[in-house]
């Protein structure tokens, strides 16, 4: 190689390391340029992001701070935003789950919500979008919704943005409004109805004196139905018209309605006769609204029946009033205090206290009722709602002790409650004065009646005694001097004997006569068949004699031991005065409508005709019979009279007696 | 046996006496005139008497109320007492009964018949034994 070559070579390869350096410096510069480039362009994308960042917190500020719930949903409805208020009413959070929006819309409003999507779709704003949603607790809302439409820079819809207003409550209020509306229609529809059924006839003019309102009494008592029929409609004029039609007085009536009007006054119940003699009531209400007056309403009311029965009331009161003030019962009105608040004169002349003296008085006060207690009872009764009749003692004002016959009732009022009583006071003194001497006579009888037996039970013992003395001495007398007395002289003792023995027979009498009374009767139920056998095997009865009874004799309710005195009076009467051979006594009964009859027949000497009434009289003896004392028939009368019946006979001298006898059953 | 009899009527004490004296056996009797008397004698230091015929009908005190002494007494109460009388009277013979007595004799009107009820008074009393003091 030459050196030229090398030379060149050598001065080439210079150039290029020159260059190279050159290049190598050039880079150096640029590199270190593009490093500050880098570092700028980092510091510059630091700071931008730095400003998002910023920009983005902002705005997460703003939600946060919005009170409405904000969701922002892409085109499928899916939340990709949505703030703390939104995930609270909601309930669901996007970061968490998927949330779809649609399927929180309530099925009935999902065609409603499709058409709205298309409307925000296509217009880019949606305003008033309500629905009711179902929330994830299956509660139930009302929701209000603007929303408007998010492009990206194309133009293109990406998402959509909006604001959910919470309105439930809202519609709530709203159906309570709709509700009250359609009650408030029910009762003007009631009231409506009400008024054209009202027993009073109604007829409501305007300002202009036009008929605003009419119902059917009013067209019935005016007699205006046919008119209202036809019309439809009634004028002012018919009122007035009618009305000179129908009532008594048709000028009087025209003028003071005009009055009325005239005035726009109030007036009530004014009376109005027809001409068929209906009385009506009228009453005019004019209608002020804020003091302007707007109207009037004539309301008439047919009062015939009431005004009737007031009069008759009246007349009624009127009536009874004088039968009160003029009656010979005293009357007295309690209030609940039991404080006197009505007397009437007689009462006062009961009483002998003034009207002035008894009114406002208690009945505890007033020293007019003596047994205070009976009064207290008696009171309580009445609050109780218990009529009741009772005597008391009383005291009048002069002081004189009276018996009355109260008969007492509780006053009510118009609710039904106790609210005091009413008494009527019959004066029984005389009556109860008699009743009491009726009482003491009674008495006074009764231990009289006692006294009288006891008497009779002492007198026949008194007389009795010496009787056994002078029989026992006799007896002695011819015991003992039986050697030295004659025939004579015995006899008259034996005859001195018989005399005491009659004697003593007419002191039993007597002793049973007297002790004959009704009121000590023990009526017991008795065997007159026993009665007989028991009389049989006590009396004496003579060989010869026969006592039968013709069939079975009756159970009667009487008094045993006087039954036994009767059977054996008859029996034994029966009995001694046989004086045939063959003795026959014979008992029968025979029932009748009140009466038992019973006889008794004997074959014996039978009794004169003569004797027949004075057999029965005490002492009265017709019998040779020396013991006959005459009493035993006079038992028997008594004892009879005692059970209501008679007694009589049927006698023939030689053949024999019947007696007859009843006792009542 | 020892008979106490309470007696106003001097006739019935004849009668009673006459009576016993007849009798097999013999009998004590202490004769009162009354209630009174009768009740001096019990209460006295005497001995008890076995038995008590009683007249109901007497002066001052009469039979009934004399038994209703005797019986209220704790010691007298249980000397059997027979009451000896004319009365009929039903009231009189149920009070005598009530407040106790151990028998009730009518006094019949013929000497004899009553013989013949003291008698077997006296002896149905024999038979029988008696509270002795």
């Amino acid at each position: 190689m030459s050196n030229k070559e090398v030379e060149i070579l050598k001065r080439a390869l210079e150039r290029q390391k020159k260059a190279r350096l050159e290049a190598e410096h050039i880079l150096e510069q640029k590199s270190s340029e593009l490093y500050h480039q880098v570092t700028l362009l980092k510091e510059e994308n630091e700071r931008l992001e730095n400003s998002i960042s910023e920009k983005n917190s902002e705005l997460d500020g703003i939600f946060v701070n919005i009170i409405d719930p904000y969701v922002v949903m892409n085109i499928m409805g899916e939340v990709i935003r949505m703030n703390p208020a939104a995930r609270d009413f909601l309930g669901v959070d996007h970061n968490k789950e998927k949330v779809s929006l649609m399927e929180f819309v309530h099925p009935e409003y999902m065609n409603y919500t499709m058409e709205s999507f298309k409307i925000l779709y296509e217009s880019g704003v949606l305003k008033n979008y309500k629905a009711k949603i179902i929330l994830k607790d299956k509660t139930e809302k009302y929701v209000h919704i603007n929303a408007s439409l998010v492009r990206n820079k194309k133009g293109v819809p990406v998402a959509a943005q909006g604001i959910i207003r919470d309105i439930t409550q809202e519609n709530e209020i709203k159906k309570l409004l709709a509700d009250q509306k359609n009650k408030l229609k029910a009762s003007e529809h009631r009231l409506a109805t009400l008024v054209s059924n009202l027993h009073t006839g109604v007829l409501l003019e305007d300002e202009h004196q036009q008929v605003a309102l009419s119902n059917t009494m009013f067209g019935e008592m005016f007699e205006l139905k046919a008119k209202l029929a036809e019309k439809g409609k009634l004028a002012s004029s018919d009122h007035l018209e009618a009305g000179e039609q129908i009532f008594k007085d048709p000028h009087t009536f025209r003028s003071r309605i005009n009055e009325i009007l005239d005035e726009q006054k109030l007036v009530l119940s004014e009376e109005l006769e027809t001409l068929e003699g209906q009385v009506f009531k009228r009453d005019y209400v004019p209608i002020f609204s804020e003091d302007i007056y707007k109207g009037h309403l004539w309301s008439y009311t047919d009062i015939t029946v009431q005004k009737n029965y007031r009069n008759n009331l009246e007349k009624q009161k009127e009536k009874y009033s004088s039968i009160i003030a003029n009656m010979n019962l005293g009357l007295v009105e309690l209030d609940k205090d039991n404080c006197i608040i009505f007397v009437n004169k007689s009462f006062c002349e009961m009483s002998g206290y003034t009207q002035e003296e008894l009114l406002g008085e208690s009945v505890f006060e007033i020293s007019i009722y003596q047994d205070d207690d009976e009064i207290v009872n008696q009171l309580e009764r009445r609050k109780q709602g218990a009529s009741d009749s009772y005597e008391v003692k009383v005291k009048t004002k002069n002081g004189e002790p009276a018996f009355w016959l109260i008969s007492a009732a509780p006053r009510y009022n118009d609710t039904g409650n106790v609210i005091g009583s009413i008494g009527i006071h019959l004066d029984v003194t005389k009556q109860k004065n008699l009743e009491l001497q009726k009482e003491q006579l009674l008495k006074e009888l009764e231990e009289s009646n006692t006294g009288l037996q006891e008497y009779a039970h002492i007198v026949t013992h008194d007389l009795k005694s010496p009787l056994r003395s002078i029989s026992a001495l006799a007896t002695w007398l011819n015991e003992d001097y039986n050697d030295v007395l004659d025939e004579n002289g015995v006899k008259n003792l034996t005859l001195m004997q018989e005399k005491v023995t009659a004697m003593d027979k007419l002191i039993d009498g007597i002793l049973k006569y007297s002790t004959v009374t009704s009121d000590t009767l023990k009526d017991t139920a008795v065997d007159i068949n026993t009665v007989i056998q028991d009389i049989k095997d006590i009396i004496y009865i003579p060989e010869h004699v026969e006592v039968r009874c013709k069939q079975k004799l009756p159970i009667l309710k009487v008094d045993n031991t006087k039954i036994h005195q009767l059977f054996q009076n008859f029996l034994s009467n029966a009995v001694v005065n046989i004086d045939k051979a063959k003795g026959l006594v014979e008992i029968d009964a025979k029932e009748r409508p009140t009466h038992w009859e019973f006889s008794i027949k004997d074959n014996g000497v039978g009794i004169p005709e003569e004797y027949h009434q004075k057999i029965f009289k005490i002492f009265q003896s017709v019998g040779n019979n020396e013991r006959s004392t005459g009493i035993g028939l006079s038992i028997v009368k008594k004892i009879i009279d005692i059970y209501e019946g008679e007694v009589w006979l049927d006698s023939e001298i030689g053949v024999g007696t019947t007696f007859y006898f009843t006792i009542k059953k | 046996m020892h008979i106490l009899f309470i007696e106003d009527d001097a006739i019935e004490t004849m009668k009673l006496d006459r009576t016993v004296a007849k009798l097999e056996f013999k009998n004590q009797i202490t004769e009162a005139k009354n209630g009174e008397q009768a009740l001096e004698f019990l209460r006295s230091e005497e001995a008890l008497p076995d038995i008590i015929f009683l007249d109901l009908n007497m002066p001052r005190m009469s039979g009934i109320e004399f038994l209703q002494i005797l019986k209220e007494d704790p010691a007298l109460r249980y000397l059997p007492t027979i009451v000896l009388t004319t009365s009929e009277n039903r009231s009189d013979l149920l009070e005598c009964y009530k407040i106790g007595i151990a028998g009730y004799i009518i006094k019949p009107l013929k000497y004899g018949d009553y013989e013949n009820k003291i008698k077997k008074v006296i002896e149905y009393w024999e038979v029988n034994e008696l509270v002795k003091a």
